[in-house]
């Protein structure tokens, strides 16, 4: 970008600060994008705008119901653009704007995800029939918009903490449709993890650990063992009997004599096991075979949190069954509105306890990710913020 | 290997650019089958001058296995033999135990992948390797993270070779010198499809003006099954989206469900060149045998759908098995074929599923035609002790190895598996939830082997004019391979023993067996020609996997009787 040019931007955009115009400083910057540019940023750049750019998640349907066409037009300065191409996140084929600019995309809304929609090629674009020149073809590349699908969260109610000075109760709710069910956050699977030795207590690397029931089909596989020896693998347990089989390179130890396991339910397990130093018989008593129950979970399902910087401390707690939540945080960041923002998580959580609906998650144990929507909470009965519940874009 | 290969590479190159004007490489379309390739200037070294492509898993993209050539006849049958065999160990240590390749033969050269996603290209005629492709050591030693290393094949098309490796991903290689062009990670392209979630590959992708199109296996781990499209150009989506057969876990029929639904497409799909639509068989919920918390006919699972390839938009979808609790998937895939049908032709799609019905739907509208023609043992009455006794049992009915329609008969030969399993029902979701992590499978309940159960195979003619079967016969092992018939009015299939054999499609007469001298046929042979010379090429696996090519006066040494191996009910997928 030439001086000239970028002197002349920076003089719009004091002006259009002045005017009150502009992205406002606490918005986060999915927000911006969601919002379209100012008047003045139009006229010099691309704009891609879509019909519609919030969703809220409408539950898969085998008719394909839960997909919908979104109209959308490519411009620059006002004009249409022709023969660009647009990109939707990785998981889809580029999109081919037509003669007047306009394009079509297709949203899944059964599924939450921030999506950006920015310009991936302008080789064969054209304005009025001719191709872009260098300073067009620049402007228009950095053309951006996104759509976000999205569960609507509203704020039942507010109360100071009883038991933390500072810090505020704020009781809210994941919203879906009438007899859709969503699936939180809880416990998923067990781990059955823990160390492969030989039989002078030397870890063993690359050997596959493997459980599989003695009554029928079904079995369990871990991740190889590391240098340590270390492996791990997750899993349903049955407490019904299971043999044990250990394979390094072209050696399988089985338990001796025929011998099972019997691996106890809704819990994970440390299982320690050394190997014989002749044949391939496992003993099933210490020290060849040592099971203890061990704590935590992998747990799995959608959760909301605040699109805070990481170092804000608050908690939150695993939704109920009607995606109630509340979030302990303090008093001067509420008060600052910020946005939720939602994930679908699969995470391991190292706590004795089994977390359930309600139970509080540690702090900074969720992060939100590129692709999490944010959503702006809406307040129950009250008014405002029912442009974000309806999915209707602000503009400016 | 690879430096040699980027020898030859380079040699080749110039060798043809003198003969580039005679051919123009990147506008030849997908190979077509039966095309004699008049004058082609073949890669340095491939023998023959005119050929008569297998160029896809189903010989052309409906999926038929049926070939026009009348060489080989039943009179002249018995003078078959081997005219080359390779035995892929001892040409790469890596390759792994067992062969499910359906090749894949283009001008003169045969596509073989192995387990563990080697890909060797053999020169046709004499067996020669012309290329060889393995993965790197690193990235085969996270295959052992997944239940099944078996691979069905490649696709050819625009100048390369594509393939699905276990792990799930997506490889394109330089069909000339097997060189890597692209490979890339499903996961990065299509949400949660890793190992570690229960996703893994063994199908054999297809080609089809410009894009690849591939499905997945996983459905016993509780995967959520799709189809998608990538571009052949560069591997990055064809499609707005995979086309995805259930729903996401907690939606819809999932709502209450601790599993992701299943339905996934774990064999090649067909595909109409006229109509540009699309079918595959998808195969059972999740999970398998606990069926309370997914209510309801959980649709597209067990049941053959049509969606437009070039969009992967729903066209229509009909369903085999509602609310499966016996893990009956439509495994195979369908065949598109121009049938007569009570005196009309039409043009029909058909499968036959693990549940031992057949069915046979209009292709345009997926109108039945034929609906639920039995080829197997059906019965769930026997309750004993532990559970019901079920026929067919988990492997089918018909399993993954594919049928053949022959149009002068107007049959249809399935191949099937007579073998119950004993079904134990789980009593509540977390009992269905049994055993279940990276490449595992968990099949929600427990299935037994019924003791002292006589198991055997069939291949049954389905006259299609009529629905009703013309024969039925019996062969000592179950049928896990599939069948390919000739226009000479032959069917050829393989067995667990390691034999091949050929039947008279028209009387199901046995008229030539042969001991190969490998194990475990499972897969079904291709047919070609080069040079107008008609051969039949076959994989074996079992601990030596191997590859044979007959042709008329080929060296008739029968190999010693091999051992039949059956393997865990779901190592087949």
């Amino acid at each position: 970008m030439n001086k000239t040019v970028r002197r002349g931007l920076i003089l719009l955009a004091i002006a259009a600060a002045a005017a009150g115009f502009g992205p406002r400083p606490e918005a986060g910057a999915q927000e911006d994008a969601l919002r379209g540019h100012s008047a003045q940023e139009e006229a010099a750049r691309g704009q891609i705008e879509l019909e519609q750019t919030k969703f809220p998640v409408r539950a898969w349907r085998s008719d394909g119901s839960h997909l919908v066409s979104v109209k959308g037009r490519l411009t620059l300065g006002g004009q249409p653009v022709a023969g660009a191409i647009l990109e939707a996140g990785r998981g889809r084929s580029g999109i081919r704007t037509g003669e007047d600019g306009s394009f079509t995309l297709l949203v899944d809304r059964s599924l939450i995800a921030y999506t950006p929609v920015r310009v991936a090629s302008v080789r064969e674009a054209t304005i009025a029939g001719r191709p872009l020149g260098r300073a067009e073809a620049e402007r228009l590349r950095s053309a951006a918009s996104a759509f976000s699908v999205f569960h609507p969260i509203e704020v039942t109610g507010t109360e100071p903490s009883e038991t933390e000075a500072g810090m505020v109760k704020v009781h809210a709710r994941i919203v879906s449709e009438a007899g859709d069910r969503i699936s939180f956050f809880r416990v998923d699977k067990y781990r059955i993890a823990g160390r492969v030795t030989d039989a002078g207590g030397r870890p063993v690397r690359d050997a596959v650990v493997w459980i599989d029931r003695d009554g029928g089909e079904g079995f369990a596989k871990s991740t190889p063992t590391d240098r340590d020896g270390r492996y791990e693998m997750y899993y349903w347990p049955e407490e019904e009997a299971a043999n044990l089989t250990v394979v390094v390179g072209p050696r399988r130890y089985t338990l001796a004599d025929g011998k099972t396991l019997v691996l106890p339910r809704h819990t994970s397990v440390d299982l320690r096991i050394r190997l014989p130093g002749e044949g391939t018989a496992i003993a099933d008593k210490p020290p060849a075979l040592v099971c203890t129950t061990a704590k935590g979970a992998m747990y799995s399902g959608l959760l909301a949190g605040l699109d805070v910087p990481p170092e804000v401390p608050y908690t939150v707690t695993l939704p109920d069954r009607d995606g109630r939540f509340v979030l302990t945080v303090p008093k001067d960041v509420w008060e600052r509105r910020p946005a939720f923002f939602e994930t679908r998580l699969t995470k391991f959580v190292g706590r004795e306890k089994v977390l359930k609906a309600g139970d509080a998650l540690p702090v900074g144990f969720v992060q939100p990710g590129d692709r999490d929507p944010r959503v702006t909470a809406s307040v129950a009965g009250g008014s405002g913020g029912s442009a974000e519940a309806a999915g209707r874009p602000k503009r400016h | 290997m690879k430096n040699t290969h980027a020898k030859i590479g380079t040699a080749l190159a110039l060798a043809l650019m003198l003969s580039a004007c005679a051919r123009n490489n990147n506008a030849a379309p997908s190979p077509t089958p039966g095309q004699t390739t008049a004058a082609p200037t073949p890669a340095a070294g491939v023998t023959g001058t005119s050929f008569d492509n297998w160029g896809s898993y189903g010989y052309t993209l409906t999926n038929n296995r049926h070939v026009p050539f009348k060489e080989i006849t039943a009179d002249n049958v018995k003078d078959l033999g081997v005219i080359w065999s390779a035995d892929l160990k001892t040409l790469d240590p890596d390759v792994k135990n067992g062969n499910q390749c359906y090749p894949v033969v283009v001008d003169g050269v045969i596509y073989v992948t192995t387990a563990g996603n080697q890909v060797f290209a053999f020169d046709a005629v004499t067996g020669r390797t012309i290329w060889h492709w393995k993965p790197s050591a690193e990235q085969a030693a996270n295959f052992a993270k997944a239940g099944i290393v078996a691979n069905r094949g490649v696709a050819v098309g625009e100048g390369k070779v594509f393939m699905l490796a276990v792990d799930n991903s997506l490889i394109a290689l330089d069909q000339k010198t097997g060189e890597l062009v692209k490979m890339i990670k499903l996961s990065d392209y299509i949400d949660g499809v890793t190992l570690e979630n229960g996703y893994y590959e063994t199908t054999a992708p297809q080609y089809y003006k410009g894009n690849v199109y591939i499905g997945s296996s996983g459905s016993d781990n509780g995967v959520r099954g799709f189809v998608a499209a990538f571009k052949a150009s560069d591997l990055t989506p064809a499609w707005e989206s995979p086309f995805w057969t259930v729903p996401p876990k907690g939606q819809d029929w999932l709502a209450t469900s601790k599993f992701q639904g299943g339905g996934a497409v774990w064999n090649p799909v067909a595909i109409d060149e006229e109509t540009g639509l699309m079918y595959f068989a998808t195969g059972n919920p999740a999970p398998d045998f606990y069926g309370a918390n997914r209510p309801g006919d959980n649709p597209h699972t067990d049941s053959v759908v049509a969606v437009d390839a070039m969009t992967g938009k729903l066209v229509w979808a009909r369903q085999e098995v509602s609310h499966d609790m016996w893990d009956y998937d439509a495994a195979a895939s369908p065949m598109i074929i121009e049938a007569t049908v009570k005196g009309e032709k039409k043009k029909l799609v058909v499968e036959g599923g693990k549940s031992g019905l057949w069915f046979a739907w209009d292709a345009a509208t997926g109108d039945e035609v034929w609906k639920g023609v039995p080829f197997a043992k059906i019965d769930h009455s026997q309750k004993v002790s532990g559970g019901t006794i079920g026929y067919p049992g988990v492997l089918g009915g018909e399993n993954y190895a594919p049928e053949t329609y022959d149009p002068a008969t107007n049959y249809v030969l399935i191949p099937g598996i007579e073998q119950p399993s004993l079904y134990k029902s789980a009593k509540s979701q977390d009992e269905a939830a049994t055993p279940d992590m990276p490449g595992a499978a968990a099949f929600g309940t427990s299935t037994g082997e019924v003791p002292n159960a006589e198991t055997y195979g069939t291949i049954t003619a389905i006259d299609v004019g009529t629905g009703k079967q013309a024969y039925q016969i019996k062969t000592k092992d179950p049928q896990r391979g599939g069948l390919t018939s000739t226009d000479s009015g032959l069917a050829f299939y393989g067995e667990l023993d390691g034999k091949v054999n050929a039947l008279d499609v028209k009387t199901g007469n046995v008229v030539w067996t042969f001991q190969t001298s490998g194990n475990n046929v499972q897969a079904a042979p291709s047919i070609f020609r080069v040079d107008g010379k008609e051969y039949i090429v076959f994989t074996t696996g079992g601990p030596k996997p191997k590859v044979h090519v007959f042709g008329l006066g080929g060296d008739k040494t029968q190999g010693p009787a091999g051992t039949a191996d059956t393997g865990g009910a779901h190592s087949a997928q």
